[in-house]
């Protein structure tokens, strides 16, 4: 591993922890990276995960966490620097086509990776599933959206209360 | 000097007005919501895989779904089921009213027909009223609100009581009138954070209660409100978390008198200008006299990392301002560059042209005048299709102006330069004679570089001489047109490089050292 650029300054090599999914798959990351995750970030302050030790989240299975470690790996540089203020636009334009490819999955992905990030407090990754799913409903009819989403087709009851919400929303579809 | 009244017909004034609603528009920050969706310009391969997941999210990750989301998108969330109703009335809001229109597009059109502000108004009252806050975004751009002054008091009682932390108010007060008041319940708004008002009479901050406060505000915009400098006073000590104050423009009305109870504010607003010369906006009048009457003076030493003040004519004291107070961040912001940065204030402020025989016996006039040790002295060309007359070198010796170049002046920024023959001799004599010359920077028109030949063309005349030794040369092309307007808040506020420099940075340099 490369020395880090940022970190605390504490003595060379960057410090690793170890996380350990549902399905007991150990990933090595560095601590910087974990450190976005806000539950995290108090566990690796007390020195939690390091050596043989390892975290157990017991919420996020394998396939999630790599996810989540993908996105925390590709960020934790920015963060570090404090929001990047210094960043330069190339910097920042490259995070931007991360970000987009990284949410170009499939929904049942896109809610396990929310969900762990909800868990997980990584405020950066929920905030970019948010937006990726608020985009894919952007714009379209209320029965769209239903689709969208994957809601079953309403019921005639359902269908009777939706067109009267629609009349108190009026404002909202012209 | 005696007063200079311009007066304008309501049609001048209404395109003045849209030009400058659209600089006040530019300043504003891009909200955090599009209705461009950025993201969904990918392949969604499995959108309609028929199984409902969104549901397993937790009440939390559906409001931040919905925070996502412009207003109307937001709010048709409700119909989808009994789970969603209730989630988006207590979702922290972002409201844009330009998303109401019925385009609903990002773009805040500068012309809005009447009937759709009002449409978008209705709506905005009824969104205010039924969603619980917080309310974390709110630019309420596209209302005619002086139609309707008791709907704008209820908006912003709303928006005091749910919380509101950003605020974009800017109003549309055509025909052209401001004789109200803001109501003073923005003071009331305690959780703001940023407040940008565009073209507002500021409330009366004498009658203000002795509490009145922004106690988180961070960043505050003053564009094209009329306010006294007392209420920025005001404004400023009431603001103890200010890190950014952009003030952009002012509206002047001539001062009132006891035979004038009422601001004498009508169709053909009168603009009295003892500053500025014919030529330049009728917004910076007011701001300019602040500056002048040195009122603002007193915040050289206020702590605010960046301040930026467009459309002020600068002058000397704003120069200085900007250039003693460099580090803690007087930048100024330029609309376009003017001639004088003599401080002695008698002297006017404008654009000086060396292909106008006009201006340039004024500038010989002004130069001949000047006391100070050393000037910063900026000139710019117009696009000109008169003759240039008899400007050429012997002109400019014989102008009484060469003792002002030779000992005082030290950096010297040429803007809209076009090669023309008298430009080249005001340059000529620009080069013999200035002694303390240390930085001359030629910025030339947009398209007008179009070799390296014509750059040095330029070096020539200033490689020749001994009076310039040390002297270092910086010859490059505008990004902008003149017509474009080569002043940006955004560049400005957030630069933390000389003003004169981003022509360095941000254009094709070529860079030349004498």
């Amino acid at each position: 591993m490369a020395a880090p650029e940022s970190g605390d300054g504490n003595n060379g090599a960057a410090r690793m922890v170890t996380l350990i999914s549902s399905d007991n798959t150990r990933f090595e990351v560095e601590a910087a990276a974990a450190s976005l995750s806000q539950t995290l970030q108090l566990t690796i302050l007390d020195g939690g995960g390091g050596g043989g030790d390892g975290i157990p989240l017991p919420n996020v299975d394998s396939a999630t966490l790599s996810k989540v470690l993908e996105y925390c790996i590709k960020h934790a540089p920015a963060a570090a620097n404090g929001g990047a203020p210094n960043a330069t636009a190339v910097d920042r334009a490259e995070l931007e086509r991360f970000d987009n490819e990284f949410v170009n999955i499939d929904q049942s992905v896109l809610y396990s990776l929310i969900m762990a990030a909800h868990n997980l407090e990584i405020e950066g990754l929920q905030s970019l599933v948010a937006k990726k799913v608020a985009d894919m409903i952007k714009g379209k009819s209320p029965m769209e959206i239903r689709r969208t989403l994957g809601f079953p087709d309403p019921t005639p009851e359902e269908q009777a209360e939706m067109n009267a919400h629609m009349l108190e929303y009026g404002w909202a579809y012209e | 000097m005696p007063p200079r009244t311009v007066s304008m017909n309501t049609q001048e004034l209404n395109g003045v007005m849209e030009q400058t609603l659209s600089y006040i528009l530019q300043a504003l920050p891009n909200p955090p919501v599009s209705t461009h969706g950025r993201l969904s310009a990918l392949a969604d391969p499995s959108c309609c895989d028929g199984v409902d997941r969104v549901s397993d999210l937790p009440d939390a990750l559906l409001g931040k779904i919905i925070s996502s989301l412009p207003v109307k998108d937001a709010a048709r969330t409700t119909v989808l089921s009994r789970r969603w109703r209730p989630i988006w009335r207590s979702t922290p809001l972002v409201l844009v009213d330009n998303h109401l229109l019925p385009a609903g597009s990002d773009e805040i059109p500068r012309h809005l027909e009447r009937a759709d502000s009002t449409a978008v108004a209705a709506a905005v009252s009824r969104i205010l009223a039924v969603h619980l806050g917080p309310f974390p975004f709110v630019r309420l751009v596209c209302g005619y609100m002086d139609d309707d002054r008791s709907q704008l008091a209820r908006w912003l009682q709303h928006l005091a009581v749910k919380g509101v932390q950003e605020l974009d108010l800017v109003n549309r007060p055509w025909p052209f009138r401001l004789d109200e008041h803001l109501p003073a319940t923005i003071f009331s708004m305690a959780a703001l954070t940023r407040l940008y008002l565009g073209f507002w009479r500021f409330p009366d901050t004498v009658s203000l209660p002795r509490g009145a406060a922004f106690p988180c505000l961070r960043e505050l915009g003053f564009c094209n409100v009329s306010l006294e400098p007392r209420d920025i006073d005001f404004v400023l000590a009431r603001s103890p978390a200010l890190e950014t104050f952009h003030m952009q423009g002012h509206l002047f009305f001539p001062a009132t008198s006891a035979h004038q109870p009422q601001p004498p504010v009508r169709e053909d607003l009168q603009l009295r200008s003892e500053e500025c010369r014919l030529g330049e906006g009728p917004m910076s009048r007011a701001a300019c006299s602040i500056w002048q009457n040195k009122q603002l003076q007193q915040y050289r030493d206020w702590p605010c990392p960046r301040a930026t003040l467009d459309w002020i004519p600068r002058t000397g004291e704003g120069r200085a301002a900007g250039r003693q107070h460099h580090h803690q961040g007087w930048y100024i912001c330029e609309p376009k560059c003017h001639g004088s940065d003599c401080q002695d204030p008698c002297l006017t402020d404008g654009t000086w042209s060396p292909q106008y025989r006009q201006d340039a016996d004024q500038l010989t006039q002004m130069l001949s005048k000047c006391r100070e040790a050393a000037y910063p002295f900026d000139v710019q060309s117009k696009k000109t299709t008169e003759s240039s007359g008899r400007l050429n070198l012997k002109f400019w010796q014989e102008s009484g102006a060469i003792e002002c170049i030779q000992s005082r002046i030290n950096v010297m920024v040429f803007h809209e330069f076009r090669g023309g023959r008298s430009e080249l001799a005001f340059l000529k004599f620009f080069a013999e004679g200035a002694r303390m010359l240390k930085r001359v920077v030629i910025v030339f028109a947009k398209g007008c570089l179009r070799s390296i030949a014509d750059a040095d063309k330029v070096r020539a005349l200033f490689s020749a001489k001994e009076a310039t030794e040390g002297c270092t040369l910086v010859v490059c092309e505008s990004v902008a047109s003149e017509d474009d307007g080569i002043w940006d808040y955004h560049r400005g506020c957030h630069s933390c490089y000389d003003p004169f420099a981003f022509f360095c940075s941000s254009t094709g340099v070529i860079p030349c050292s004498v």
